[in-house]
């Protein structure tokens, strides 16, 4: 045969071969055909691709395998069986961009199911190769690079602590600095992805140098980019409070709280954690929140969101306010009580209420003026509610009973204390009627009203153990009033005088029989 | 007889009276005497226990006087010492411990605090709301500008009215805005047919197959197409499934 028919066959074979690759490729991008695909046993058939000597042919294979791992972790588990890791780690090193992008891609597609697969990965020794493409020139290389090492350090502490020892660290950091916005993106990303394990890999990475560029980033308009730089921080603080002083002096404040402002409601969730995470440390991290306004801003984020998106926020308010009574105060002062109280009727969610009435009871339990802007808002009587409800989970029910102990044992404002004296189980009740002994031996007024509003009468009827706390309370309480009037409320008291009134014979009766 | 007897018995008497009278001067003259004499002693006696007793308790006194003293002087010691802790401790506990006032004071400016950070966000989201509209409005604008260009075929001539003109719908100024942009040169045409090209992990194009090298002798003998044509030729996806194959001639070795 001539030469130009031998060179056809390979000209056929070659176009066949790029013609499949390309196909399954474009079908892996559908879920229905990947299964099919799966069924066909298309894994052994793109492993020798890999190899093949036409470059494009290797990329788009890569690619292909990429997309069939990322759609679940059967095929990724196969991908690793069929032995391919090591030749794609070794062809990461040597081969052009496109093959590196692509090859990142499968390793990221392998490692983001479960933390074994990750687990493999490392073991191939992937890290070293994708530190190596790190440090590359192409940003599509540096993002796909980044986005395996985030993927690979999310799983838990080992596996992250590896890709630390790898050098992945001061090689991120540079990546944050670059223009393009996606590879900003990924890398902030991966480190909040390291960040999140434990106080030492926090550490690294804020010895790295992450701290100031990532507080540049705030400002960015992007929101995507927001997110992931407003995360990293929440994982960098939440761990001592060094780490969270560090944060704060990267001057922060209060450029973050127009993110609570943000249209991205994942935005103003990871704002309001990072402000949670700082302010669960001390009471001067609080202090500086709240000078820069901070309680402020949280407070109008959540009145204006709904549902989860709230909760980090409604926390932080329960954590400044359990740090002292000045900063209570402050919370009070900047309608953080009102807000908890329409939050409280309004949510449905069993968590986000208990969240609410640990806040409200951390807010209360200070002092008696504290007490009173919270009764004053008229929140007893839901606290009360969600403790009695059959519907309440056993955590809301809890945190409603400790908190409703606390406001009472400081609460002297008597009007708010009335409904509860209605409607009150026994254990709580005892609160209640300590509290209006302590008040009524020394307010004469306080005395009219406890009569004329019935609260009287209800503490006759109130039945309880002689030598408990109980009796002695409704003892002294009765010591205030004068001795008839206690008896005329005294239950079965009218029966009393209507029997008198029986056996009682008017003298004219008796002379005429 | 008589009369001596008388006598005798007179003179008896009287000599009893004047015994009586003279044992009752006797009498009291000797105790008024001692009387006088123990008055005078008991004077003495109580002369001389007066200035002992002066003497002795003048001593006991001194002391307690001193005691006393010391005493007095202790106890406005106490009082001074007390007040002066009263007033250090109520000045340092309001100064330091609970200093209502400047409590009250840092009330006070978070809450302006809050007032300002509250209104600068306020007109942050304003600012942010009123970007994002304007954003959209020009997207809006240039999709508009771009659709008449694209149309630019569609404008009315004098002869006949174009489908944006037509006499029986409302004017929406459409037909306006063709009259007035431009229309697509040919490149831009074909740039606009293009689909957009992005790097790496998306599906290389079918054309863009590298090319074979150094495998057709270029110049060959006789009526053949120009290699390179045959090449894409071959490799075109639009023919299907049978490769159109270039003209080959039996070479007789």
């Amino acid at each position: 045969m001539s030469q130009r028919q031998v060179l056809l066959v390979f000209e056929q074979y070659q176009k066949a071969r790029t013609e499949f690759v390309q196909t399954v490729a474009e079908l892996s991008t559908r879920p229905q055909n990947i299964e099919t695909l799966q069924a066909t046993g298309v894994m052994q058939l793109l492993r020798p691709l890999l190899l093949d000597v036409v470059p494009t042919v290797q990329q788009t294979a890569a690619l292909a395998l990429g997309r069939l791992a990322n759609y679940n972790d059967d095929l990724a588990e196969a991908v690793v069986k069929s032995d391919i890791l090591p030749q794609l780690v070794y062809s990461l090193a040597e081969q052009n961009r496109f093959y590196k992008k692509a090859a990142a891609f499968v390793l990221r597609a392998v490692a983001k199911h479960s933390p074994q697969l990750a687990q493999t990965v490392v073991d191939c020794g992937a890290l070293d190769a994708l530190v190596i493409c790190l440090e590359e020139f192409d940003p599509g290389v540096k993002e796909a690079a980044a986005w395996a090492l985030g993927y690979i350090a999310r799983h838990n502490d080992e596996l992250a602590q590896a890709v630390v020892d790898a050098g992945a660290v001061p090689l991120l950091v540079l990546c944050i600095q670059e223009p393009e916005l996606s590879l900003k993106r990924i890398a902030a990303s991966a480190l909040s992805d390291i960040c999140k394990h434990s106080p030492e890999l926090a550490q690294t990475v804020v010895d790295a140098g992450a701290i100031a560029h990532l507080a540049q980033m705030i400002l960015n308009p992007d929101s995507k980019l927001k997110r992931q730089v407003l995360s990293a921080f929440a994982q960098i603080s939440k761990h001592s409070v060094e780490l969270a002083e560090l944060v704060v002096e990267a001057e922060i404040f209060p450029a973050v709280l127009t993110c609570l402002k943000d249209s991205h409601e994942v935005v103003i969730k990871n704002t309001a954690t990072l402000i949670r995470e700082i302010a669960k440390h001390t009471p001067e991290l609080c202090q500086l929140i709240m000078n820069a306004g901070g309680v402020a801003a949280v407070v109008d984020y959540i009145g204006d969101t709904k549902g989860n998106v709230r909760l980090p926020g409604i926390m932080m308010l329960g954590y400044v306010a359990a740090h002292s009574e000045t900063l209570a105060m402050a919370v009070i002062v900047s309608k953080g009580v009102s807000q908890l109280a329409i939050i409280l009727s309004d949510e449905q969610e069993d968590h986000i209420k208990a969240a609410t009435v640990w806040a409200l009871g951390q807010i209360g339990r200070h002092t008696p003026e504290h007490a009173k802007a919270i009764a004053v808002s008229n929140v007893l009587p839901k606290l009360l509610q969600s403790y009695i409800s059959p519907d309440s989970s056993e955590d809301l029910q809890t945190k409603s009973k400790k908190a409703l102990k606390n406001i009472l044992q400081k609460c002297v404002y008597l009007p708010a204390l009335e409904p509860l004296l209605q409607e009150a189980p026994p254990n709580i009740l005892k609160h209640v009627v300590a509290q209006y002994s302590k008040v009524l031996p020394n307010d004469p007024s306080a005395r009219r009203m406890f009569v004329t509003s019935g609260g009287l009468k209800k503490i006759q009827e109130i039945r309880s153990e002689p030598g408990s706390a109980l009796q002695e309370h409704i003892h002294e309480i009765n010591k205030c009033f004068p001795e008839e009037i206690v008896r005329y409320y005294s239950p079965g008291y009218s029966e009393a005088l209507l029997q008198r009134v029986e056996g009682f014979k008017p003298s004219t009766e008796m002379q005429t029989s | 007889m008589e009369d001596l007897f008388k006598l005798q018995q007179e003179a008896d008497e009287q000599r009893i009276a004047e015994y009586n009278a003279a044992l009752k001067i006797q009498a009291w003259f000797r105790g008024n005497r001692i009387r006088k004499y123990m008055r005078f002693l008991h004077d003495t006696a109580a002369k001389i226990q007066s200035t002992f007793r002066m003497f002795t308790t003048r001593k006991r006194y001194y002391v307690k006087v001193k005691e006393a003293l010391v005493q007095r002087k202790e106890a406005e010691a106490h009082k001074a010492a007390a007040k002066i802790q009263k007033i250090w401790r109520g000045y340092y506990t309001r100064k330091y411990i609970h200093n209502y006032y400047a409590r009250r004071n840092y009330l006070l400016a978070v809450e302006e605090r809050n007032i300002e950070i509250r209104e600068q966000l306020a007109r942050f989201a304003q600012n942010q709301k009123e970007i994002k509209e304007r954003e959209e409005r020009m997207k809006f604008e240039e999709e508009k500008i771009l659709l008449a260009r694209k149309h630019h075929y569609m404008m009315s001539t004098y002869q006949q009215n174009g489908v944006f003109a037509s006499p029986w719908f409302p004017n929406t100024g459409f037909e306006d805005l063709i009259s007035q942009v431009p229309p697509l040169s040919k490149e831009e045409r074909k740039n606009l047919m293009k689909p957009v090209k992005s790097e790496g992990l998306e599906k290389n194009s079918p054309r863009e197959l590298p090319p074979l090298k150094n495998v057709i002798q270029p110049k060959q003998q006789g009526p053949f197409r120009d290699p390179t044509i045959c090449c894409v030729l071959a490799y075109n996806p639009t023919i299907t499934p049978v490769i159109m194959l270039p003209v080959i001639t039996h070479q007789y070795t």
